[in-house]
């Protein structure tokens, strides 16, 4: 049985002999992920495979930040733990590394589907609780100095008995420092793109990843994309169409943005209109979180403390 | 105004230090395919005698091998020398006399020193929880006694002075090779404190720090979002290690050298985040320095250059490893001042916004000192 060594010269078991692989449950850039059962225990873990050698430059960018940025955050209950990292190897006889991960049953794109697909609305006491988890979880990683960067549903894991939410896949994070530095806009799917973003803006921060929560908000309520452009410039008219075309009174320094164009001018129309079943209180946290300016764009900490989260019974959260 | 010092050997020929990456253990056969584990079992003794297979290969050393067999020999010959060039500039030699060490690789059985954890961040939440590898991580320092009486390498018969020399000698090399590779300084200084925490836990007798000096910065490269593709930091590493162009050294070298190089140093990058644990997040201390200066309205000075200087000298030593970065930046803050005979306590409460006291002040003053 082979076995690999430690640091400190203890024996430990390799991948393959730690793991049953019992299915697998999605496919990322850099490899599969699968359920599987720690043998020893018998608890049921989703393995994260990641190739090393896929493009002869060792072990992916996207891995080294997950794996540093979760050992700093995996000790908050809205954020995905990280239990081990193993290494094994492939058919080929190339070495894979194996992030060992707390097993979560769905993600909140497929509960999204799941009720869209029956035709019923999600409690709003549901939404409620979703939103303020992932508010919590988002304020507990922005404290640690880190933007998440890739907020999606599809990122958001959850239990579906405790409905207990967890943020996932820090392949795109990023810790920051001030000033803010600049950063590639090439991150995050389109829908939930941060106006800034789209514009070029290579100096961003926390505000990005507000921008994010907010169109999940929606979706949430709606059970549909707030903003679903299929390229960055149908993202940006979208938006616009909702919000009203931004300029230099709403948005200083927009027009100095590396993207910006003249573009069609809308006026901004009633959240209310693209969100219709949120009562007022959701209705203003959204808009806070839909600031165009990212400076006026709300934090996650003060999001938590917002009125339309007062009837949350927040001890189990 | 430089303040480096090059530690050097007189009267001595000069080597890059660089044996143990192209080790007569890897050139027993060229076409054997080397497992990967290769690096992490290979026999500590990177002096082996399959050197001589290999004849003007790896003729690095103009005198006599023997010479150099013990540190002893050469403990006494370690010198300052003064540089007013430019910080590790490009002549830096990087000097070690070989040893002769046991077999046993003590990195496998180090126990690692006693550290002092900083502060208890376990959540309610997190104890309910089972246990992560990974669970309640926080920053450990450890005190610069456990650091010198507690390193592997003393096991294997380096001694402090000479483990300082190493550690300045692979600080030169990687301010050399991300300067030439054109990376910021914030991800330089992060690779040094990387292969500090490396050679805390594993001895230098058995690790090339060259090899692990390559691989740290190609891995923060990385992790930091300023990736250079592996063969360009393979290259330049190749040219600073041997002085000469790179097109040259395929003369001196078996035919696959670089691929032989190439998977050392992917092998060396795997090693260091096992080593690690991952840990590859290094807060630095020009953030602090800065802030706290500017609100003192001290922001355009001299002060702040030498400082902030001070720091970035800083990263040869051990301060990573033992203070938070509030406190390196005020010790460099208190010592610039002193250069400068300035006298900060007249702005009030400094020391508290650098939330450091007198004890802190002192030995990371102390320490920044000894650089010099």
């Amino acid at each position: 049985m082979e076995m690999e060594k430690t640091g400190a010269g203890v024996a430990v078991l390799s991948a393959k002999e730690a793991f049953e692989k019992l299915e697998k449950v999605g496919e990322g850039t850099y490899g599969k992920v699968y359920r599987a059962r720690e043998k020893a225990t018998g608890k049921i873990v989703a393995l994260k495979k990641t190739r090393l050698h896929e493009d002869q430059e060792g072990v992916p960018p996207t891995t080294l930040r997950e794996v540093s940025i979760l050992r700093m955050l995996s000790r908050d209950p809205h954020v995905v733990r990280l239990m081990d990292v193993k290494q094994g190897q492939n058919k080929e006889g190339k070495t894979v590394l194996y992030l060992v991960f707390e097993y979560m049953d769905t993600d909140l794109k497929k509960f999204i589907r799941s009720f869209r697909q029956t035709g019923q609305s999600i409690p709003p006491q549901t939404i409620k609780s979703l939103m303020y988890q992932l508010c919590k979880g988002i304020a507990f990683c922005h404290g640690h100095g880190i933007l998440h960067r890739d907020l999606k549903p599809h990122n958001l894991l959850m239990d579906r008995k405790t409905m207990m939410l967890k943020i996932a896949d820090l392949g795109l994070a990023r810790a920051f420092t001030v000033p803010i530095k600049k950063y590639t806009h090439e991150i995050l799917t389109l829908w939930y793109r941060a106006p800034e973003v789209l514009l070029g803006a290579t100096h961003y921060s926390m505000a990005v990843d507000i921008w994010s929560v907010g169109c999940i908000f929606a979706e949430l309520v709606t059970k549909q994309a707030l903003f679903a452009g299929d390229s960055e410039l149908q993202q940006l008219l979208h938006i616009f169409r909702l919000l009203g075309t931004p300029n230099e009174e709403v948005w200083p320094g927009v027009s100095k943005l590396k993207d910006w164009h003249e573009y069609p001018q809308w006026n901004p129309k009633s959240l209310s209109t693209a969100v219709p079943g949120l009562d007022e209180l959701g209705l203003d946290l959204l808009s806070q979180m839909l600031e165009y300016e990212p400076s006026k764009r709300i934090s996650a900490k003060k999001a938590m403390e917002h009125a339309y989260f007062n009837d949350l019974d927040k001890g189990h959260l | 105004m430089s303040f480096v010092r090059n530690y050097q050997a007189e009267d001595r020929s000069l080597h890059s230090g660089y044996w143990s990456t192209f080790d007569g253990n890897n050139y027993g056969n060229n076409n054997r395919k080397r497992s990967r584990n290769n690096y992490y079992n290979r026999n500590c003794n990177i002096y082996n005698d399959n050197r001589t297979k290999f004849g003007d290969h790896f003729n690095f050393y103009n005198a006599d091998h023997a010479n150099y067999a013990r540190y002893d020999a050469v403990r006494s010959s370690l010198k300052r020398r003064k540089y007013s060039a430019p910080v590790w500039q490009e002549s830096q030699q990087y000097y070690v006399p070989p040893m002769v060490h046991d077999n046993i690789p003590s990195a496998y059985n180090f126990q690692g020193p006693p550290t002092r954890s900083d502060g208890d961040a376990s959540t309610s939440a997190s104890c309910k929880r089972d246990c992560s590898i990974f669970e309640d991580d926080k920053p450990v320092f450890m005190s610069r006694d456990e650091i010198d009486r507690h390193s592997p390498s003393r096991k294997d018969g380096i001694d402090v002075h000479h483990e300082t020399h190493l550690r300045y000698s692979y600080c030169a090399f990687l301010q050399n090779l991300g300067m030439r590779l054109e990376l910021p300084q914030n991800i330089i200084g992060t690779a040094m404190v990387l292969c500090h925490r490396f050679f805390v836990r594993r001895s230098h007798a058995c690790h090339d720090r060259f090899l692990i000096a390559t691989a740290a910065l190609f891995l923060t490269a990385k992790s930091e979002e300023a990736p250079r593709h592996l063969n360009n930091v393979l290259r330049t590493s190749s040219e600073i290690l041997y002085k000469q162009d790179f097109a040259l050294l395929s003369y001196r070298f078996p035919v696959d050298w670089f691929e032989q190089y190439r998977e050392r140093v992917l092998e060396a990058e795997q090693l260091i985040l096992t080593t690690l644990n991952f840990e590859l997040n290094v807060q630095h201390p020009y953030v602090p320095l800065t802030s706290v200066l500017n609100k003192l309205g001290l922001s355009k000075t001299v002060l702040v250059n030498l400082a902030l200087n001070l720091v970035s000298e800083g990263l040869r030593s051990s301060l990573w490893l033992q203070f938070k970065p509030h406190h390196i930046a005020a010790g460099a803050a208190y010592l610039a001042a002193k250069f400068l005979n300035m006298d900060l306590a007249a702005y009030q409460n400094i020391w508290q916004e650098f939330q450091t006291t007198p004890s802190i002040l002192q030995d990371v003053s102390q320490q920044l000192m000894e650089l010099f």
